[in-house]
């Protein structure tokens, strides 16, 4: 199994301001120390060879995580401005001639998890199957009210694939499209559903805008069962713990340190943060990765080691 | 796993913790620190000059007296170099009152 990232901002999409990029193209050039490069292809190496947050990018299209598994249908998680390239990039493998099953998985119904689908372009292709599958009864609705006037041009009675609205039962199991699924309720404004997903002895949990309450342990226990034993789990990691606690406690979101303390006693392989803060730039975000490493060597406590990564738009990972 | 030591410093409060502050330690250090805030303390200091192990479960402790305490005062004396660095990846070094001694 495979995951990809196609969009992993919380909140709002964002690009890169003119002030971070100089920021990297000053660091690159006193990486390159007065350097003499020969050719173009040596500018590339040495280009690949700065930090992550120099050379690379934490991306800035909201949440969109694609499922790859042994199934020709495709599996998505959330329905974000990241759902955009994902589109294209199937567009571009299948073109129009081949019909494409499309299921998503909708956390929840807030505009960054939703926006992108009037931009997914599969949707305008006749013969496309689109299946949405989410826990709310309104999912139809709010996905009718998006793609309607005053909020878009195109009318969602107008477009070409078919769609159907698949509600489903948390806590229930589920077989599509190769995967068994299971939904769980999350703390978040109007309810948020995570998904577990597993096949061929591989699981991925998806737990983004999910609040974790400090004071409510018995909870904590429901999520470190929701994610036993995962090789990956996607988790909201867009505050500090002080401020999910405090200043933006009841906004919906959790933090870096509950993330690795629910993993590490679910003992989970693999963590993946997520739901980006969309005013960290690529540096705050390396940092922040760093810092969640540390926290997790320092209480570590003679457990397995928890693979810790940040989701950055374009990142696949290999189960 | 966690002891308590409690003494009074001029109007403080000290608790002397060592060991590990986690989910089955916590909710003891919570019930005694409750109990002082009852009894009228208004300033109370935690030394954690011998807690090896800081997780959510004893920031939200902290955080409690805190709140717990209003317009007294609540402050963390001498954090271990591993629990200094909990306190600054949470955010918590910004909402508390550190400090290596009493005064000041
Ligand atoms: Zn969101
Ligand atoms: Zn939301």
């Amino acid at each position: 199994m495979r995951v990809k990232f196609w969009g992993t901002r919380g909140s709002l999409p964002v690009a890169a301001t003119a002030g971070e990029v100089k920021k990297k193209i000053i660091a690159a050039l006193e990486a390159a120390n007065g350097r003499q490069f020969t050719s173009n292809s040596e500018i590339a190496t040495f280009a690949d060879s700065l930090p992550f947050a120099v050379v690379g990018s934490f991306g800035g299209n909201s949440s969109c995580v694609e499922l790859i598994g042994a199934s020709e249908e495709h599996v998505i998680c959330d329905i974000g401005s990241g759902a955009r390239p994902l589109g294209h990039a199937k567009l571009a493998a299948y073109g129009p001639g081949k019909p494409q099953t499309y299921h998503f998985f909708v956390s929840h119904l807030h505009w960054d998890h939703l926006m992108g689908l009037p931009f997914f372009v599969p949707i305008y292709i006749p013969g496309n199957r689109i299946v949405m599958h989410g826990c709310h009864p309104d999912l139809e609705a709010a996905v009718r009210l998006q793609m309607s006037a005053p909020c878009f041009p195109v009318d969602f009675s107008q477009i070409g694939a078919t769609v159907e609205f698949d509600i489903l039962e948390p806590g229930r199991d589920y077989e599509i499209a190769g995967f068994k699924v299971r939904a769980k309720l999350q703390l978040h404004s109007g309810d948020s559903y995570g998904y577990r997903f597993e096949q061929a002895e591989k699981s991925v949990v998806y737990s983004t805008d999910s609040e974790h309450k400090l004071e409510n342990r018995a909870e904590q226990h429901t999520f470190i069962d929701f994610f036993r034993k995962a090789d990956l789990v996607i988790f909201d990691t867009m505050y500090s713990l002080a401020d999910a606690i405090t200043v933006k406690a009841d906004w919906g979101h959790s933090s870096n340190i509950i993330a690795v303390e629910l993993c590490q006693d679910a003992e989970v392989v693999r963590l993946a943060m997520f739901h980006h803060e969309p005013i960290h730039d690529d540096a705050k975000l390396c940092s922040l990765l760093d810092e969640t490493r540390r926290f997790e060597e320092i209480t570590r406590d003679g457990r397995a080691p928890l693979e810790i990564l940040s989701a950055y738009d374009g990142l696949t990972v290999e189960l | 796993m966690m002891q308590i030591n409690t003494r009074k410093q001029g109007d403080w409060m000290v608790y002397a913790i060592s060991g590990r502050i986690n989910g089955i330690t916590a909710p003891q250090l919570e019930a005694s620190l409750r109990g002082s805030i009852d009894a009228g303390e208004l300033r109370i200091a935690a030394d954690l000059s011998s807690v090896q192990c800081l997780g959510s479960a004893g920031l939200w402790v902290f955080l409690a007296a805190l709140r717990q305490l209003g317009g007294g005062e609540f402050r963390l004396l001498s954090p271990t170099e591993s629990v200094r660095e909990v306190l600054d990846i949470s955010g918590f070094a910004n909402i508390m009152a550190i400090s290596d001694s009493l005064e000041g």
